[in-house]
Order: structure tokens, then C-alpha cells, then sequence
């Protein structure tokens, strides 16, 4: 089976400075996996070249087996909630459609009626199927979220990479939210990226932890090592989907 | 004082008839509405996006090519087109390779631009050219042959904008997810740029160079406050800059006042006359 993302030796710098570092990693076909790390760690950098919109160092990275450039269109991505201008005059389906804009040939590059199909379906997945009219400044914040992640849906994807998406969402949202990713990950393959550790739901069957190198073990398990490696200190930790499911204590201790 | 009495019964219509007869009054309105249809789709995009300020810098560094115009003895409105064009291309590259902050950029073009325009006058022998009228337009003075060239401005921008229409509401929307749709993010951006270049060049003649920006935003700020898609925002900019251009020119001729000023002035009176109506209907 060919994995929904490859990376092996990946290393991305800019100039002289290296902020990912022989990264190699595999997420598998219908994965929920979780790469998690701190604020500059270089998530955004990998992701960028996943997307294909930074060049690599060094290495390879895959998806579906394509290259970056032409893997892009297999994604959905779900950009970081706050980047968004929410009073921007465009209706909730006009915002959807635009991810069908790359599918499109011609000049004009005028929607068409699959396209439309595509986004009434991404509409209906995300539970607000009456809502395409609407204004986007008149939705809630949780039903902002979901129409990004409507958005990405319309372009059909089948591996669904999230950008920090739990920031700034309350915890009946967050919920919301996490029920909406298990639907979807029937379909496709899930990737969250995120700082927030306690974002991540106890369904993740793959972890990694991103600080410039990569660090994992196992499949899902997230030990005081890996945040310590990471972190630079032990953290204290509550996982998601078990409430109040207390790791057990870290050593509080250097590792060397 | 004849004039004044413009506005009431039957020597009104008269008079409004009679003055649509001179043809430098019908200069004036097919300037008007050229305006009118260049700044509310171009200055749709310059109010959601944020544009005002780079808006702003190439429109003053217009000036220089209306004074360059001046020095070779052609048509200062085509010096501008060039001056309008450069400023544009000159914010965006030094935008796109993050040299400078775009504000700073901005400013330093605004102001060069005007100071090459008077060292250009200062240097052209003989006769000084009114400048106020290029500063602070004058609807009623535009010649027919610039009336052809900002026709063919307005042609240039509605051909553009009908081919682009989805890309620019893309990149405009969400420049970061459209680049990772692999659109051509900073051509786009080039291209905005562009209109908003040819936009000034046409607005110059109407209310002139210092006033350019409230013209190319008031009536786009307008249709804002009661539109929630493009198309219909510009769609109601657009009408919205027809009243705003044609009252004021009639305002400006009964009145006799400059032409410039008073188109503001009555767009900026719509413009809190929507926003006063929005708060009182949200409170």
C-alpha cells in the first residue's frame, strides 16, 4: 500500500539556517495522526514543504507516491482559524467553491455545476447544508471552523492536513469538532498539526513530535521523553477524549 | 443668481436641459460615469483587501508623470499612466521580496513621486501649467481626447477583471490557501495592482490627485455596509459612485464650486448617511 505521506531524510533550510533536520515519517492510508511541538518548532516549515510550497534541503517526501507539486491536489488544507478576515463580503458557498477553483480549465474559470455538487456535499458532511447563502460573518466561530474545513472538503481530498485547529475554539466546539473528524476519517486520511498537546484526541493512532528533528515511538504513545526531547522541559499533560486522563507524572528531571 | 433657482418647477428642467446641451457638460457626465464603473469595481477590491495606503502612493506618484508630461509637451494624463504603472510594479516587487515593510515603501513613493512632478514643472521652460486642476480635478474642464483614453482605461479594467473575477475574490479572500492551491498568488497581486494603477489614472481627471483615494473608496465603503458578496458590493459601488459623480457635478456647477471637492463631499456625506442608518438599525 502506498502511504498517504512519505517523508524520508527531509531537511528544509532558509539561507544557512536549518529548521527541519533529517525528518522521515510515514502516515498510512485512513491514519489519524498528530504531529505535535512548540512554537517554532518548524511546523509550519514542514508544512510548507508538504504542500510543495518550499523547496527541500534534502530528501523526498511523497504523497500518494506524487511529488509535492502535483501531490497538492490530493490535500485539503485547513489553514490556522485566526488567519481569516471574517467581515470579508463573500457568502459561505462562494468561500467553499473556491477550493474547486485548481479543478477548473479555461480562461474565465467560472464554477460549474459539479462544482457546485461538491460544495452543497462538503456543506451537507459538515452539517450546515441551509447555511450557503449566509453571509460568513454571520456564522458562529464553531460554524466558521467548519466551513474552512468545508472548503477543503470541496476539493475532494483524501488526506485532510489541519493547521492549529483548535486555537481560539471553546470546549463544546472542540468536541464538535472531533466528532467531526472521525466521520471524516472513514473517508480519508487525518493529519493535525498543533502546539497544543491536550488538542489531540485519544483516537490518534500515530504521533510524532516536531522540534526541528522528528521524534516518535511507537504508535500513539506520547512519553516524557519525546516532550522533554521536544519541550526542552517535562510537561504536564491531560489527553483529550479521556476526561481528565492525567499521564503519569513526569520525572521532573534533565534526561542527561 | 439665476442658478439657484435651477432646482425648482419647470425653469429647473429647463435649465438642467440647457446645460446638458453645453458639450463640455456632457464630457463631464460620460467622465463621471467612466469613473463611477472603474472605482467601484476596483475600489471594491481596494477596500476588502486593505488597499487604501498603496492606493494612495500611486496615485501621488502620479504627479510626477504629470509633470514629466509637462517638461516633453505631451499629454501630462499619459505621463501619468506611465508614473502610475512604474509605482505600482516598484510597491509590489519590493513588497513580494519582504525588503521593506509596505507602509514605509508606501510612503517613500508617495512623496518622491510628488517631488519629481514640481522639480519636472519647475524645469519646463515658458509657460507654468495650472497644476491645481490636476491636484484637485476639474470634472468640467476634461478634454474629448481624454475621454477616449479613459474609455479604453475602463475597457482594459472590465476586460480583466471579467476574465480574473474568480482568481482576484481568491487571492483577495485567502492569498495563503490560494498559494497552496498553487495559483499564481503574486501575479494576481501584480495584476490588482495594476487596475488600481490604471484606476487613479482615470479617477485624476474627476477629482484629481489628492482626492483620488476617497473616490476610489468612499462609494466601495458604502455598498460595504449593506452588501455581503462581491459582485453585489460592486455592482451597488457603482451606482452608488454614478449618484455621488453626477450630483456633485451639478452641485459644483449651481453653486459654483470646485468640482473636485464637491463630489467628495457628497460621497462622503453617503457614506455617514450609511453608516449612521446601520447603527441606528443595529442598536
Amino acid at each position: 500500500m502506498t502511504a498517504a505521506l512519505h517523508m524520508k531524510d527531509v531537511s528544509i533550510c532558509y539561507g544557512r539556517k536549518v529548521v527541519i533536520e533529517d525528518v522521515s515519517w510515514e502516515v498510512l492510508e485512513h491514519d489519524f495522526a498528530a504531529i505535535i511541538g512548540p512554537n517554532g518548532g518548524g511546523k509550519t516549515t514542514l508544512l510548507k514543504g508538504i504542500l510543495g510550497l518550499l523547496p527541500l534541503s534534502s530528501g523526498e517526501i511523497t504523497i500518494f507516491g506524487l511529488p509535492p507539486g502535483e501531490g497538492r491536489r490530493l490535500i485539503g488544507y485547513v489553514p490556522q482559524f485566526h488567519t481569516f478576515d471574517f467581515s470579508f463580503p463573500i457568502t459561505v458557498s462562494e468561500m467553499i467553491l473556491q477550493s474547486r477553483l485548481p479543478l477548473i480549465p479555461g480562461l474565465f474559470r467560472r464554477y460549474r455545476e459539479e462544482d457546485y455538487k461538491a460544495m452543497e456535499r462538503a456543506l451537507d458532511r459538515i452539517g450546515l447544508a441551509d447555511a450557503g447563502d449566509y453571509p460568513i460573518s454571520t456564522l458562529s466561530g464553531g460554524q466558521q471552523q467548519r466551513v474552512i474545513i468545508a472548503r477543503a472538503l470541496a476539493g475532494e481530498p483524501r488526506l485532510l492536513i489541519l493547521d492549529e485547529p483548535t486555537v481560539y475554539v471553546d470546549a463544546p466546539t472542540e468536541d464538535l469538532f472531533f466528532s467531526l473528524i472521525e466521520r471524516l476519517r472513514e473517508e480519508m486520511t487525518v493529519i493535525i498539526v498543533t502546539h497544543d498537546i491536550s488538542a489531540i484526541s485519544g483516537r490518534v493512532n500515530r504521533i510524532a513530535c516536531l522540534n526541528r528533528s522528528l521524534y516518535t515511538h511507537g504508535d500513539a504513545m506520547i512519553t516524557d521523553d519525546m516532550l522533554t526531547s521536544v519541550y526542552g522541559c517535562p510537561v504536564d499533560l491531560i489527553a483529550h477524549g479521556v476526561p481528565h486522563r492525567v499521564l503519569r507524572d513526569h520525572r521532573g528531571e534533565d534526561r542527561d | 443668481m439665476a442658478y439657484l433657482t435651477g432646482f425648482s418647477g419647470i425653469t429647473g428642467v429647463r435649465t438642467v436641459i440647457e446645460i446638458l446641451g453645453f458639450g463640455f457638460f456632457q464630457n463631464a457626465i460620460i467622465a463621471g460615469l467612466l469613473a463611477a464603473v472603474a472605482c467601484g469595481i476596483v475600489g471594491s477590491f481596494v477596500v476588502v483587501r486593505r488597499m487604501v495606503t498603496t492606493s494612495g502612493g500611486i496615485s501621488h506618484a502620479a504627479f510626477g508623470g504629470i509633470g514629466l508630461g509637462f517638461f516633453f509637451g505631451i499629454d501630462p494624463l499619459l505621463g501619468a499612466v506611465f508614473f502610475t504603472i512604474g509605482a505600482a510594479v516598484l510597491i509590489w516587487y519590493l513588497n513580494t521580496r519582504e525588503l521593506q515593510e509596505t507602509d514605509t515603501i508606501t510612503g517613500a513613493i508617495w512623496a518622491a513621486g510628488m517631488a519629481l512632478g514640481i522639480v519636472f514643472v519647475a524645469l519646463t521652460p515658458g509657460y507654468k501649467p495650472d497644476l491645481f486642476s490636476y491636484l484637485f480635478g476639474n470634472i468640467l474642464l476634461v478634454p474629448t481626447s481624454d475621454i477616449l483614453l479613459m474609455g479604453f482605461l475602463v475597457l482594459v479594467i472590465l476586460s480583466v477583471v471579467l476574465i480574473l473575477f474568480t482568481r482576484l475574490v481568491a487571492v483577495t479572500f485567502d492569498s495563503e490557501y490560494a498559494s497552496v492551491m498553487g495559483m499564481p498568488v503574486s501575479s494576481l497581486t501584480l495584476i490588482l495592482f495594476l487596475l488600481i494603477a490604471l484606476t487613479v489614472v482615470l479617477l485624476i481627471s474627476v477629482v484629481g490627485i489628492i482626492l483620488v483615494i476617497a473616490l476610489l473608496t468612499l462609494p466601495a465603503a458604502t455598498a460595504r455596509l449593506f452588501t455581503h458578496s462581491l459582485p453585489a458590493m460592486m455592482a451597488a459601488a457603482i451606482l452608488i459612485g454614478v449618484v455621488t459623480v453626477i450630483s456633485g457635478i451639478f452641485l459644483s456647477y449651481s453653486f459654483d464650486l470646485p468640482s473636485g471637492a464637491t463630489i467628495i463631499l457628497v460621497g462622503s456625506a453617503l457614506y455617514t448617511g450609511a453608516l449612521a442608518r446601520r447603527h441606528l438599525h443595529s442598536s
